[in-house]
């Protein structure tokens, strides 16, 4: 240990004992981490620090379940915000499985919105996704004040080097009413997590994940046209629009360009190897 | 479990000393240092330097990482070329290297006695695989070779490595290759050729996405004359190889670009018009689609 000490900055910065919160150290491990190993990784850092376990549960996203309601049939995804105890609200029946008397329900008003919000949702999710389940859970903050949460999940498999693919988008969005109720604030904070496995023989076991979070916020009126959910929904569609386009465009090409940056990729048979040698042989003897 | 934790600790100790050495090793190339700094703050003092020793270790010959000396020689910490945890020999320099797993760092100990089986073999491979890597990886990653010796198995190793971390700007990434090449049971002027190459990148600014791919390839029998032409012969195999692999995974981004993301999420509707987000005109939006998919079906 005394040598590495004596090694310079780097190894004095190590002896130190780093003075950071724990969330914060969590975080910076799960930014580094493979992102199609959120849900393990994330277990296992609350394992270290159980007693920041929920902290660290509500800030990072991980993929989401989906579940089969039982009295519509329909499918619907789990979360922390519809979740109580061990049960989860669905949001086509408004009940609770497996079954408890108390769960938390949203208020008879609130409800009505949020029947609305999952029409117009699975319609988005079709539009955009042709495919895929959708589920939105609204709940109560102060005074009429509400938050929301709208969920898609999206799977494909069976491409032509993608074999199993999945995109989930999580949305929470913030309502804060102003100027008695005739206008309101928006607040959005939206993470995509993207994974694709590809078992193919020219790329052999490849997987391709991110993650990404954007939030945005707008203040709008409230009036026939500008209703809350279109409100809410213009934000959401464009926030996810700008992740689905940057997430393409500039993060996985990223990828890429890291990997060209390390190994040539138009280097084709020797001629490339041989060539340069010899261009370097003829600099050598121009230089002489 | 690389690493045994003492007697004196707990079960659960070592349930969290194997997550931490499972986070550790989970880092991105250049991030070992960056996710070690994290983890202390987590479990301070958990970890004694033996231990952090073993996990880096277990890290540098997962992704053939450089040690490197104070007048700037390069030691490929592969394991074939390991003598003793912290002892590492270079065969083209005669050299062996004192290595600190955690600094990466290495310091030349003195010229021994180094067994030289198969060493005219073992020599044109190296410099056919050095030659290789210079001029097939941008010089800023560094790239690396070494061959050794496995002794007993009438066996030779190439391991090859190149890596890039730009930490400021969000990226890292590395490209690492280990090659045998075995001639037992073979006649004159034959040899079997296997490897397996890891590529992993990583572009975190505001997000973490990440490239881990893993491609395992399978025997091949190549033919010699002379043990120079044996290296030419091997190296070109590997280049071809390697070679096949990178324009794979340029289809692959082209490919998932095109098709896989537009499967995933559209980034215009069906029905190339912006939802109408208003509960009492969602017919719109539905009749849209279904003519959209009427004509699809036509």
């Amino acid at each position: 240990m005394a040598e590495m000490v004596s090694q310079g900055d780097d190894a004095a910065a190590a002896a130190a004992p780093p003075k950071r919160d724990p969330i914060e150290a969590a975080l910076s491990i799960m930014r580094r981490m493979p992102p199609n190993k959120i849900a393990h990784n994330l277990n296992a850092i609350c394992n270290l620090i159980p007693e920041h376990a929920d902290e660290l549960l509500q800030r990072v996203d991980q993929p989401l379940e989906e579940a089969k309601c039982k009295d519509t049939g329909r499918a619907y995804l789990l979360c922390d915000y519809n979740r109580d105890g061990d049960s989860h609200r669905s949001p086509w029946s408004n009940k609770y499985d497996p079954p408890i008397d108390d769960g938390f329900v949203p208020s008879e008003k609130l409800r009505r919105l949020e029947v609305e919000a999952n029409t117009l949702f699975d319609c988005y999710r079709e539009l955009y996704f042709e495919g895929g389940t959708s589920s939105v859970y609204l709940w109560e903050l102060d005074g009429d004040d509400f938050a929301g949460c709208f969920l898609i999940k999206k799977k494909v498999s069976g491409h032509e080097f993608v074999t199993e693919g999945c995109w989930d988008s999580i949305h929470v969005v913030e309502v804060n009413l102003e100027d008695n109720g005739k206008a309101a604030n928006y607040k959005l904070t939206t993470t995509v997590i993207l994974t694709m496995d590809v078992q193919k023989e020219s790329v052999g076991d490849t997987n391709l994940s991110g993650t990404l979070t954007r939030t945005a916020e707008k203040r709008s009126v409230i009036d026939a046209e500008h209703t809350h959910m279109h409100n809410m929904g213009t934000l959401i569609e464009d926030t996810e629009t700008d992740i689905r386009v940057n997430m393409d465009a500039l993060y996985i090409q990223k990828t890429r360009e890291v990997v060209n940056n390390i190994r040539s990729p138009q280097t084709g048979p020797s001629q490339g190897a041989a060539f340069t040698a010899s261009l370097n042989e003829a600099v050598k003897r121009h230089a002489r | 479990m690389l690493v045994e934790p003492s007697k004196t600790t707990g079960r659960a100790d070592a349930e969290m000393l194997e997550i931490v050495q499972h986070l550790v090793l989970s880092s991105p190339p250049g991030e070992f240092d960056e996710v070690w700094y994290d983890a202390q703050i987590l479990v301070p003092k958990l970890i004694s330097p033996q231990i952090l020793a073993g996990i880096a270790r277990a890290y540098n010959h997962e992704n053939l990482s450089v040690a490197k000396t104070a007048d700037g020689l390069r030691v490929l910490l592969h394991k074939a070329a390991e003598i003793s945890p912290t002892r590492y020999v270079d065969y083209t320099t005669r050299t062996t290297f004192r290595v600190d797993h955690v600094l990466r760092s290495a310091v030349t100990v003195k010229e021994t006695l180094i067994p030289t089986m198969h060493d005219v073999m073992r020599h044109a491979i190296d410099d056919a695989a050095r030659s290789y890597v210079m001029t097939t990886f941008d010089v800023d990653a560094r790239p690396s070779a070494a061959v050794h010796v496995n002794i007993g198995r009438a066996e030779l190793v190439i391991a090859m490595s190149g890596e890039r971390a730009n930490l400021s700007n969000f990226w890292s990434g590395n490209w690492r290759s280990e090659w045998t090449e075995q001639w037992q049971l073979l006649g004159d002027g034959e040899a079997i050729v296997s490897g397996t190459v890891k590529v992993r990148a990583h572009y975190f600014e505001d997000g973490n996405v990440q490239l881990q791919t893993t491609k395992a390839f399978h025997p091949a029998c190549i033919f010699f004359e002379t043990p120079r032409m044996l290296g030419t012969v091997i190296i070109e195999q590997v280049r071809t190889a390697e070679s096949a692999l990178q324009c794979g995974l340029e289809r692959m981004y082209d490919n998932v670009s095109v098709k896989t993301a537009k499967a995933m999420r559209r980034v215009l509707p069906i029905t190339h018009v912006k939802m109408n987000w208003n509960i009492h005109e969602l017919s719109l939006n539905r009749s849209f689609s279904l003519s959209k998919n009427a004509q699809q079906e036509r």
